[in-house]
């Protein structure tokens, strides 16, 4: 009889913790409620094996055809997962053709890339691991060559009960960049009630970026600075790279990208599409300006004179969407 | 007893005359694909001449969906507009449980591309799918990466730019997107289809298609679409002159 009270009670003990384990996965997204959902597939629930099987794919050199590019290199942990360099290096010589941006807040995204052309997250990778500038290798060849790999196959079945292939292998890297937020910026402890997270000159900053004088919070609006649009900022006159109407094909898109966050912007320079800003300073210069007169510019952007203290409450404020205990550092063991 | 007799004779022959029907019933259409200039069949990766250039492919791939069949009397006979095909030459596609009486194929409609909400890649997408699926992924690749969806017409090739004999600049004609998907109605002549056998040839006249197409000139090299839609759109447009079905 107490045989059976133990069988009963260990196995009561088992559900509670596979309960756990369960509500652990759902746990590690959890935000501040100011935030919206991280966007997850019903065909691909996040569980933390499938984001630490993207974790550990996201720096491996061998998902590149010739193993020299991991997704680290173009994607810095200690700059908020984006590059310094305007446009970024790939495997044999090649350049992208925009610049590389942070990641840490991209799950959130309704539609990926700059011009919006993926529609989730959960295939977005197939572009750096297929292009010929990037990593180069079919997604057929590095699900063969990961299937090869004992330890490899065994962490993607554990993680999601099938080999490596061309539906897991995108999805895992997936999770791991859903992983990422770690909103923890002196601007989310101001906001939840720490009223002198900000100094006064970074509060005076931050009435400047919500004012309708400047309208910066239209597009970056809070929390995640961005609306997610795709507006054309006045960079050029005439663009090279089509943007949003790339996708579109519609000329009233020519020349739109995707507003992007600003959380972390001070570590994500250089900036734009095409990373020709090279400073934050560079950034309000052109919006100060009031940009090129191309036909889709956006009507938000208008010039706008700012004084040298102005122009540093601003920058002083942007510091302050700075994540300062970011999940991941170039340290962080894998 | 001679009731019983002439009974069975009759279910005999009622059971025969169903089964002699069956035979003669058009049952399936297997279709090949060609790619031809006016010197006949083109090889993949061998040179040949095209509006006055030399040129090769690599690749010559394209989607097509909303197949239907429609014959001399008896209007339109067979629809699989659901079935997705890849049209490559090493491929064929049968088209079976058609079962009509031996007819005169006079109509074939196709959609060039693929159906909008597949082609959106909603929440099954093209890596969620088995190899065996003509949608899933393929290499050389028939899905984009960067831009959602699926290349509806690939060539991937090189064209001799200099005279001097050798293929070596790069061209590629990848047409995509909603607004290219395109309905045709494909010539031919009457062909009998019969109980067993018919083996039709689905012809895309490369000619046509490149109809208007200067190889030299460097905006013809490529487009992806977007990034060069007037010559997508031209070549769409070549689209309904471009096939022909024949025996």
């Amino acid at each position: 009889m107490r045989q059976t009270w133990c069988l009963v009670l260990v196995g009561f003990i088992l559900i509670f913790i596979l309960a756990q384990s369960c509500l652990f996965d759902e746990e590690s997204l959890k935000l501040p409620v100011d935030f919206p959902k991280i966007i997850v597939a019903e065909n691909n629930p996040y569980s933390t094996a499938k984001a630490g099987l993207g974790k550990r794919l996201f720096f491996d050199k061998n998902i590149s055809v010739d193993s020299t590019v991991a997704c680290n290199n173009c994607h810095l942990p200690d700059y908020a997962f984006s590059d310094t360099i305007a446009l970024s290096n790939g495997v044999n010589g090649g350049i992208t053709e925009r610049n590389s941006p942070s990641l840490i807040y991209s799950g959130f995204s309704p539609l990926i890339n700059k011009d919006g052309g993926v529609v989730k997250l959960d295939i977005q990778a197939l572009i750096p691991i297929e292009d010929q500038s990037e990593m180069g290798i079919h997604i057929l060849s590095l699900a063969e060559r990961l299937q090869s790999d004992k330890s490899y196959n065994k962490a993607f079945i554990n993680a999601f009960d099938r080999e490596p292939d061309a539906f897991t292998i995108p999805r895992a890297l997936a999770h791991f960049i859903r992983s990422l937020p770690s909103p923890s910026s002196s601007y989310d402890k101001f906001i939840h009630g720490d009223t002198i997270a900000l100094s006064a000159m970074e509060k005076n900053g931050m009435h400047l970026f919500m004012s309708q004088r400047l309208q910066c919070g239209t597009c970056h609006e809070p929390p995640l600075f961005t609306t997610f649009e795709f507006a054309n900022n006045g960079l050029y006159d005439t663009y090279k790279d089509l943007g949003r109407a790339l996708i579109t094909q519609d000329s009233k898109d020519v020349g739109k990208f995707r507003v992007p966050s600003l959380r972390n912007v001070s570590l994500t320079g250089p900036f734009m599409h095409d990373g020709s800003l090279k400073s934050l300073e560079d950034v309000i210069q052109h919006y100060a300006s009031g940009g090129s007169q191309h036909i889709n510019k956006d009507v938000r952007i208008s010039s706008f004179a700012l004084s040298e203290k102005e122009k540093q409450e601003l920058l002083v404020f942007l510091n302050t969407l700075t994540d300062l205990q970011p999940k991941f550092k170039s340290e962080t063991p894998l | 007893m001679k009731k019983y007799l002439a009974g069975v004779v009759v279910l005999f022959a009622f059971i025969m005359a169903c089964g002699d029907n069956d035979e003669a019933l058009v049952t399936d259409v297997t279709f090949n694909f060609q790619f031809v200039t006016a010197d006949g069949p083109i090889q993949l990766d061998e040179p040949f001449e095209l509006n006055g250039s030399t040129v090769q492919f690599e690749t010559a791939n394209y989607y097509f969906h909303g197949f239907q069949m429609g014959g001399n009397g008896i209007g339109l006979f067979y629809d699989d507009t659901d079935a997705h095909v890849l049209a490559r030459m090493d491929l064929t596609k049968t088209f079976s449980d058609i079962n009509v009486a031996p007819v005169d194929l006079t109509a074939v409609e196709i959609t060039i591309g693929v159906e909008e909400t597949i082609n959106g890649q909603g929440e099954t997408d093209f890596t969620d799918r088995t190899s065996d699926d003509p949608l899933a992924i393929k290499d050389p690749s028939m899905h984009w990466n960067w831009n959602s969806g699926y290349k509806f017409v690939r060539f991937d090739g090189e064209v001799d730019t200099d005279d001097d004999g050798i293929v070596d600049t790069p061209i590629a004609y990848h047409l995509g997107s909603d607004a290219l998907r395109t309905d045709l109605q494909i010539a031919h002549d009457n062909i009998p289809l019969s109980a067993k056998g018919n083996r039709l040839t689905m012809v895309f006249d490369l000619e046509q298609f490149f109809s208007g197409v200067d190889f030299q000139l460097e905006s013809n090299w490529d487009t992806h679409t977007g990034n060069n839609l007037p010559l997508a759109e031209q070549l769409r447009d070549n689209l309904s002159s471009t096939f022909t079905i024949t025996q």
